[in-house]
């Protein structure tokens, strides 16, 4: 063993030791960092000297240190989870985003909600009852039953608003997920070459998970690791994303026989070449979910509603006469059984002598068929009912999504905890590494000092005996 | 948990202290409010109740007005049939006057000219109207029950007012029920117009009018039993009245009790989740400035 080998151990321990503090320097500087990995110097001993020979003297003492590598820690199986947990939640709590505006539309319970618009409308038609010939109270009438039927219509209205926001919400996912698809195949691209080569690119890896956690959001996307140190990102059973290759997707709409009945279309993710998404969870499967069945299941519940209102009043009034003996007149348009289309029929409207409030047969100022509408406020199962059935309905699946939202949020929650617990920068442990390192760094040096002595002694001592 | 990282455990208290906001906000809410619930969702069940409670009392208000334009009604034709009762006991004591053999004829004269005059006024009476309805015509259109000669225009329609769900109550007489049916061939049977002008005519020209007292008499307990069927109803309504404003008050303290916060255990709850708030600021304050920092070199 020589004087130089020692040199030689010492100064790759300074430079291991560099390493490891400029490792600390990039973990403490990244402790906020969202996605970051932690990352550790991995030293070995070089020790393995050089190969036995004929003379060499067998005692092999090792020459200092390597830096092997620098590896991440984190917790693959929680990561993955992650994804898991992630793609749930924002599928259930878009969905309950939307279930809560559709519950807003309802205002109930209040007093200025349809409840108490179809109240008044019943109420209108006992203020004719009271004074059949008394043209103010029928014209009110009239108005009041506008007014409703304009309470019906703005609901609708709003309805539908809230599925052309989720097409349009559909349109912006849709060219996320390019963008992120694009972004995560460029860094495939990047991180290949490193890993084949040896190299470890952890804050590439690092900014690769962010975008598959969000791509895990958005459509639910599931990822599969493969040796080169790429990923495949897979929708609903599609690649979206392939080595360095993406597919795009975009969100369209198309007439549907089986969403006629309510006249708004269908929507759904396409392949660019081609294809169908579906995608297994996330906004994606929250918005179709939405667009498809609950946003047309509320129209039709509203549409219910109208229909049994129409229908209940022309009942009566069309077999009943009006002030001056005529009867037949319908009151709303027979054909606007819609909450869309509900409106006053052209025999009433500005004709308030022709609201048939009388009994056919009876005098003229009978009120027998008015008593009878305004007694449909308290009919079993009538629109009142129905309404009301509706509203309580609504509330149960609101409040139901909601919890199920809430609890998968804090599932979500601690496997994140967990997750970054693994992961994330602890700044106590990087103060203890770094005084390690520093005191490890101040050794070596120390070790190149004795060196110097010895070899001083050597050098300018020798041969000087009893001088 | 095997480690702890900043970011983990600044994540976990973002997560709590934002739970414990969330329900300071949602208890400051309903205090601020009055209420429980804002939406259907808060309380499904509850939010079902006031839905049904809401209805009733606007249906009850209804049914208020309903009832209180019936004692209207009512109200207006008793005092309708008790000025035709005054008149017909004139009519009754100028009978009694002229049934006297040795009237002179300008007495006559003078007896005859005050039954027209009653019976004029009579055809008035019998046209009482509220607010621009006859009350006595049944459900016939037109202004008038009665003609200038006493003849009747009305039907026999019933005039109902909705008092509760499902049932009705009528608030009308028709004209013949409290006044006789017109009888063009024989007046003294007729109603009651027709009946006093037969009686001046007769007292013109000195017919025998003993036999009159017995129509009249007549037409008063006929109009007496109208009068009693009407305060009888009049009693009804009233009772019905007070009935309707016990149920609307036990709906609104239903509604109140449903809907409303109790104020005393939402101000302890408002301050209990303030100290858990405050608690919280605290000890993620105090923990958050710690660090190996401050211990080493």
């Amino acid at each position: 063993m020589s004087n130089i080998s020692a040199l030689q151990s010492a100064l790759s321990g300074l430079l291991a030791q560099r390493h490891r503090l400029d490792t600390i320097g990039h973990n403490i500087a990244n402790v906020g960092t969202e996605g970051y990995s932690r990352q550790r110097v991995d030293l070995a001993s070089g020790g393995n000297g050089p190969i036995p020979a004929l003379f060499s003297d067998g005692l092999i003492s090792g020459d200092g240190v390597d830096v092997a590598g620098i590896s991440r820690y984190r917790d693959e199986f929680l990561e993955v989870r992650s994804l898991d947990e992630r793609s749930a939640s924002s599928q259930l709590s878009l969905q309950a985003k939307y279930f809560e505006r559709i519950e807003l539309v309802h205002t109930e319970p209040s007093d200025d909600g349809l409840a108490a618009s179809m109240d008044a409308f019943w109420s209108a038609f006992d203020e004719v009852a009271n004074y059949p010939g008394e043209i103010p109270q029928r014209s009110a009438a009239l108005e009041q039953a506008k007014a409703t039927a304009g309470q019906f219509t703005f609901m609708d209205e709003q309805i539908r608003a809230l599925h052309a926001t989720a097409v349009g919400e559909a349109g912006t996912i849709a060219e996320r997920v390019n963008v992120l698809a694009t972004e995560v195949a460029g860094l495939n691209d990047a991180i290949r070459p490193l890993v084949l080569s040896n190299a470890t690119p952890n804050d590439l890896l690092d900014q690769r998970d962010v975008a598959l956690g969000e791509l895990a959001d958005l459509v639910g996307a599931r990822v599969v690791n493969k040796d080169d140190g790429t990923v495949d990102v897979y929708v609903g059973g599609s690649t979206l994303v392939h080595s360095d290759r993406t597919v795009r997707m975009e969100a369209t709409t198309a007439v549907d026989a089986g969403l006629a009945d309510v006249g708004v279309q269908r929507l759904s993710f396409q392949w660019v070449g081609g294809g169908e998404v579906t995608p297994s969870g996330g906004e994606a499967a929250g918005l179709l979910t939405m667009a498809n069945s609950e946003i047309p299941d509320a129209i039709r519940d509203l549409d219910a509603i109208a229909e049994n209102f129409v229908n209940g009043v022309n009942a009566i009034h069309t077999a009943s006469q009006d002030l001056d003996l005529n009867t037949g007149w319908n009151f709303f348009e027979p054909t606007g059984t819609t909450a869309a289309t509900i409106a006053l029929s052209a025999d009433v409207d500005g004709q308030p002598r022709r609201i048939s409030a009388a009994a056919v047969g009876a005098g003229e100022l009978d009120a027998s068929a008015a008593q009878a509408i305004a007694a449909l406020r308290d009919e079993d199962g009538g629109s009142a009912d129905q309404y009301a059935e509706l509203v309580g309905g609504l509330g149960v699946i609101v409040a139901s999504v909601r919890a199920r939202s809430t609890a998968q949020a804090s599932v979500l929650q601690r496997v994140d905890e967990a997750r970054l617990s693994a992961r994330s920068v602890n700044l106590d442990e990087e103060m203890i590494d770094m005084v390690a390192a520093q005191r490890a760094y101040e050794a070596s040096a120390r070790v190149i000092n004795a060196v110097d002595e010895m070899l001083d002694v050597l050098v300018n001592r020798l041969g000087l005996v009893g001088r | 948990m095997s480690r702890i990282t900043q970011q983990s455990s600044l994540s976990a208290m973002r997560t709590d202290l934002s739970q414990v906001s969330i329900r300071l906000a949602d208890i400051q809410r309903q205090v601020a409010s009055g209420r429980t619930m804002e939406r259907a969702s808060d309380a499904p069940s509850a939010a079902l109740e006031s839905l049904r409670y809401r209805r009733s009392l606007r249906t009850y208000g209804q049914y208020e007005r309903n009832l209180s334009d019936a004692k209207n009604w009512l109200g207006a034709a008793d005092t309708g049939l008790e000025a035709v009762d005054n008149r017909l006991s004139r009519v009754q004591e100028l009978t009694i006057q002229a049934d006297n053999g040795s009237l002179s004829p300008a007495a006559r004269t003078a007896i005859s000219t005050e039954l027209r005059a009653v019976a004029d006024e009579l055809v008035g009476l019998m046209n009482s109207d509220h607010l621009g309805r006859p009350l006595f015509g049944g459900t016939a259109g037109g202004d008038q029950a009665y003609d200038d000669t006493g003849t009747y225009l009305g039907d026999a329609g019933i005039v109902e007012r909705t008092i509760s769900s499902g049932s009705k109550f009528q608030v009308n007489v028709t004209g013949p029920d409290a006044f006789g049916t017109d009888n063009p061939g024989d007046p003294m049977n007729g109603n009651i117009v027709e009946m006093v002008r037969q009686i001046a005519d007769d007292v013109d020209a000195g017919v025998e009018v003993q036999d009159a007292l017995d129509s009249i008499s007549n037409s008063q307990t006929r109009l007496h039993s109208a009068q009693a069927t009407l305060g009888a109803r009049l009693a009804s309504i009233e009772k019905l009245e007070a009935r309707n404003l016990d149920t609307t008050t036990d709906l609104q303290s239903s509604l109140s009790r449903t809907e409303d916060v109790d104020l005393t255990e939402a101000i302890l709850e408002l301050k209990s989740q303030e100290a858990a708030y405050t608690a919280a600021l605290n000890i993620s304050g105090r923990l958050l400035s710690q660090s190996l920092l401050d211990f080493i070199r």
